[in-house]
Formats: C-alpha cells, structure tokens, sequence
C-alpha cells in the first residue's frame, strides 16, 4: 500500500474539478474522491464547468461527455484553449464510446467508462503523479 | 381451376366432333371415288370386248363375201360379221362371263332382238339423239348392271348382205338369206344405222364389295383420327416448343406460383412481426440500460469509496453501515425497474378499472430517464380522473410507441428545447376519457398524413422503422378496445389523439 499512500499525498495537493450532470452520480463520484482530495469543486453541465474552470486554477479535470448545454468535449476544446497542460480525465458510458476520437483529438489524457473501476481510476492517476515528477 | 378445365374439355369435344364430321364426309367422297373407279374399269372392259367384236367383224367382212362353206351341214352365213358375232355373244354368255349382243331393231336372227332397253337406245340412236359409245347403270333381271352400247353403222361391206337386192346382193345370196331370215334388212344405204353392239355388266357385286369396303374403310378412318389425335398429342406434349411449352409451363404452374408467393408474402409478414418484437425488445432494452446506468454507476462509486476507505485504513463502522444501505438500496431500485418492465410487457387478458393519469404515469415510469438523458422536456397535465375499464398494458404500449416516435422525431430533426406534452380530457360529453400526445417535431407533412397508420410505412431513416408501429397501435386501439387513434397537426407538432368509450364493459 506504500504505492496508494504515496499517490493519496500526491492527490491531496491537488485541486479538481468534477463535471458531472447528473446528481446523484455527482455526489456519489464526489464521496469516493473525498478519500483522494481534499480540494474538490464541482460543475453540473459544460458550461458550468468552463465558468468554474475560468474562476479557478486545476490541476486536474475529470468530466462525463452526454451533457445539456454544452457537451464535454466542446468544453475540453474551450478549455484546451485556456490551458494545454492541465491533466484531463473523460468518463462515458460504453455505448458512447465513438467519442474517443475527438476526445484523442483534443489530447485528452485518460478515457474511463461508467461505472468507473476504482483500479483503473487509480492506475490513471499514477500515470499523472509520474508524468508530473 | 375448374374453370379452365371445362374450358379444356369444350374444346376436346369440338375437336373430336368437328374430326367425325370430316371423318364421314371423306369416307363418302372416297367411298363414291371408288364407286365411279369401280364403273370406269367396267366400261373399259365393255368397250375392249366391243373393240375386239367390231374388229373382227371387220375382218369378216372383208374376207366372208370370198369364202365358200364347203360342209353342208354348216350355215352358208356361219362366217358372215353378224352370225360370227353372235355366237361369240352366245358364248360368252353360256361361259358367264359378259353379256355381248348385237342387236337391231331389223334383226334377222331372233336372238339379236332387242330387249326394251335396248329398243329404247336403239330408237335415240337412229333420232340421232345418241351417237357413238352410251353407257349408264340399269337394272337387268332385278339386278344392277352396267349398260354399254356401240352403234353400227352400214359400210360398203355390208351392202354385199343389206343393199338394194339382186343389185347390191347378189341374187344367190339374197335367195339363201330370204330362205332363212325372211325378205328382212335389206335396202341399206352406206352410213345408216344399222343396229348396236350391247354389252352388259353385273355390277352387284360392286356395292357389295363398297359396302364391305366401306365399313373397313370407316375403321381404317377411326384409326387414322386416333392416330392423328396421338400425334398430335405427342407433339403437344413432348416435341419442344419453347413459346407454347414457356407458355404452357406457366399456366400449369400457376397455381402452384401464387400459393407459393402467398406463402412468401405470409413468411415475410411473419418476419416483419417477428422483426418489429425484437425491435421493441431492443428498445427496452436500451430503455433498461438508460434506468440502470445511473444505480449502477452509484452502486460503483460507493463501493470504490468504501474500498479505498479500507485500503487507506480510514474506514469507521457509521460510514461502512451508511454505505451498504446505500448500495442495497440501489439493488432495490434495479429490481423494482425490471419488475416495472416485466409487468408492463405481459399481455393481460382482462380488462381493468384504471384511469389516464394511472397509464401515463406507469407509462413514463419506463421512458422518462430516457428521455431526461435526451433532454426532452416532459409536460404532463391530467385534469380527468375518470376510471375506466380498459386492457390496461396494450394501452401502456402504445403510448408508449407514441413517445418513442414523438422522441426520435425530436432527436432526427435536432429540435432545439425539444419538448413532449401529455394532457387528458374527459370528452365533450364527459364519458369519453382522451388523451393527447404532443410533440414540437413541426408536425407530419400533409402529403403522408394518410400514410402513417399503414402497414410497412416508416419514415425513419438511421433506426430501422418496421413501419408496423403505429400500424399495431390502431389496431390495438381501435380494434381490441374499441377506441379511435388520430393524428392532427397543431402550432409546432404532432398530436396523436387516443379516445376510449368506456361503455364498452366487458
């Protein structure tokens, strides 16, 4: 476990930002990550969270894609525009998986599906504590 | 089929009897072509038996007035053309060959007197009424015979025994024939007739020999016809005509062709249906999956919280037992959505006591995630709580079938703020519960407004429409409960109007 105690320290420094439009998955989302962050904000469509990404500074962006308003990946490509270092995580359903082209295309850094498998989640992150160091 | 069968035999009996009547008609020409055959042969006979008596009357008559009979005992006359010839006449008669006579209404000797007959053709020819060879067919004896006759006529020769006496004939001659004859036949000049040679024929035994003929002639003809039916038969059936036989192949199959189409039409009807159940099953499946990809992301996420909770060692026993409940009561939740889809898929038999509001609500129980994920805004306004009797879970279905076509409307033409509303009304007498579907997909053009309640009529383009949609809601509705589905179009949509008559109870 020296592993996971290592990426939770290095998970804590940082501050993230959750878009998610459904609520319930939100805060179910949100819960689990509380053991990982400790500075979590969150928005509840695309255009929420691009709002929210230019009040703030991230480090990383985890967003769902099928949303109202504007879409996840209209959103990546605005704020792509803004920052083209912040780690940027996707989660989607299976059925939606056509997505991973474009999400490629605006060099989305890891593409997790629904429902989100905690070793997966984990192995996403480690890349990203790596490629930092 | 038995049309054309008796169409079939129709024809056969023309045929055969139009083939009898030629049958008899030729038999008779043939049978009367034999007949006159049969008499020609016989006047040739009669006239070469002529030919021969008058060719050796000729020749006696050339020779006779030279010749001296030396035996007493023998006629003076014996070589004379007349007493020659009718001897070879009473000859020929004994032997019973022909009958061969010279005859004259002068004769001398007795038996070349005429018969009445000959009398008679004797007197036409001396009017010249007749001249040269006669022959037709007469009765002699009670029996038919062919009557040929040759004139005489008197030549230089005969004068010796016929011309002026004592001038012409000679004085001992003449004497000799007086003797015998009596003053008879004499004074002829040269060229006048004289008398005829008569010849007859038994042609009995013709007719006879016809009718016989005839009857063997009819059966040889009966043969010929079935053998001109077997040809043709023959060549109907097995020589190779690639119209006729196409043709003929086609009729014969027809039948056969249609049963076999209708059969097809039938599979493919089966196919159809067969094809529109998987297509509802497909979309409730994806139904399902819109109503349990939400539980089940939770169910996830809760449990990764717990796990990594554990795995960090910050895991106190309020937050284990709140988390579990939670996961449980999401299982609740998945179990009670497939319980909803079961019973609103199970056909039930009878009618129950329920009102609009009621359906619509378990209804939309099974869509609105879906159409929530989609961002169709739902309106619902029910005012009539009428309850009526009614088969509950057909009704489910095809409200059903009318949001999911008012949904995909609304996705296909990317309507902006997309919207389906469902109101009621209790009918304008208030015994008419009425339920509206209404959609702001811009409406159902004019020109297949009349369409869309047929069989097989889609205008969906990427989901495979089966066209049988709303084709089956009518039925449902309008045959099963008796009720009335239409469409009229209103401000920015469609609107599907369902009435019920809840009178009908049963």
């Amino acid at each position: 476990m020296a592993n996971l105690q290592e990426l939770v320290k290095f998970t804590k420094t940082l501050s993230l930002l959750v878009v998610e439009d459904n609520q319930d998955s939100r805060e179910q989302f949100v819960n689990m990550l509380k053991s990982l962050f400790d500075n979590i904000v969150t928005g509840v469509d695309g255009e929420d969270g691009l709002k929210k990404f230019k009040e703030d500074s991230f480090d990383l962006v985890i967003s769902d894609i099928n949303m109202p308003k504007m879409n996840g990946l209209e959103m990546i490509e605005e704020i792509r525009k803004i920052d083209k270092k912040v780690t940027i995580m996707v989660v989607s359903a299976h059925n939606e998986n056509n997505f991973i082209d474009d999400a490629q295309f605006f060099d989305v850094d890891s593409y997790l599906f629904k429902p989100i498998s905690l070793p997966q989640f984990i192995e996403s992150l480690s890349q990203m504590m790596n490629k930092v160091k | 089929m038995s049309f054309q069968d008796l169409s079939k035999n129709k024809i056969n009996f023309l045929n055969i009897f139009i083939g009898f009547s030629i049958l008899i008609v030729f038999s008779l020409i043939v049978k009367n072509m034999f007949y006159q055959y049969a008499i020609e042969t016989n006047v040739d006979k009669a006239r070469i038996v002529t030919q021969e008596l008058l060719a050796t009357r000729h020749y006696l008559a050339k020779v006779a007035p030279y010749t001296v009979i030396t035996k007493k005992n023998i006629n003076s006359f014996a070589i004379s053309p007349a007493f020659v010839g009718a001897k070879i006449g009473e000859t020929l008669k004994e032997k019973g060959y022909i009958y061969l006579k010279q005859t004259s209404r002068k004769y001398r000797n007795k038996n070349n007197a005429p018969d009445s007959f000959e009398e008679n053709l004797l007197k036409k020819y001396e009017t010249k009424e007749l001249e040269g060879e006669h022959y037709e067919i007469s009765d002699m004896h009670g029996e038919e015979h062919l009557r040929y006759s040759f004139p005489l006529y008197i030549k230089k020769s005969c004068l010796a025994c016929h011309g002026k006496p004592k001038i012409e004939v000679k004085e001992t001659i003449y004497n000799e024939l007086v003797k015998n004859y009596g003053e008879r036949s004499f004074n002829y000049k040269e060229g006048e007739l004289r008398g005829m040679i008569s010849v007859a024929i038994n042609i009995q035994d013709i007719d006879k020999t016809l009718k016989s003929f005839n009857i063997k002639m009819f059966f040889m003809m009966v043969l010929l016809f079935i053998m001109i039916l077997l040809f043709f038969y023959i060549e109907k059936k097995f020589i190779y005509d690639p119209q006729l036989k196409k043709i003929q192949r086609l009729n014969e199959t027809l039948e056969s062709r249609i049963a076999e189409e209708v059969a097809k039409n039938r599979q493919q009807d089966q196919q159809l249906i067969q094809q529109s159940r998987l297509a509802q099953m497909g979309e409730m499946i994806s139904m399902i999956a819109h109503q349990w990809r939400q539980p089940l992301s939770a169910i996830s996420s809760t449990s990764s919280s717990l796990e990594l909770q554990a795995m960090l060692d910050k895991t106190d026993k309020e937050t284990v037992i709140e988390l579990s409940q939670k996961i449980s009561s999401y299982a609740q939740h998945l179990s009670i959505t497939i319980d909803d889809f079961r019973s609103f898929f199970k056909a039930n038999k009878t009618k129950t006591s329920t009102s609009l509001k009621i359906i619509v609500e378990s209804t939309l129980a099974i869509v609105e995630t879906s159409l929530q994920n989609k961002d169709i805004e739902l309106v619902k306004n029910f005012q009539c709580n009428k309850e009526f009797f009614i088969y509950e879970n057909e009704v489910k279905q095809v409200i059903l079938n009318l949001i999911k076509n008012a949904e995909d409307v609304l996705l296909e033409k990317g309507i902006k703020n997309p919207r389906i509303e469902l109101q009621d009304s209790c009918g304008i007498d208030g015994d008419n519960p009425t339920l509206f579907i209404k959609d702001n997909g811009g409406g159902i053009p004019e020109n297949i407004k009349e369409k869309i309640f047929d069989p097989y009529f889609s205008t969906k383009i990427k989901k495979d429409g089966t066209g049988l949609g709303l084709y089956m809601s009518k039925i449902i509705i309008e045959e099963h409960c008796k009720g009335q589905l239409s469409v009229y179009n209103e401000d920015d949509g469609a609107v599907f109007m369902i009435e019920f008559n809840p009178k009908e109870r049963k």
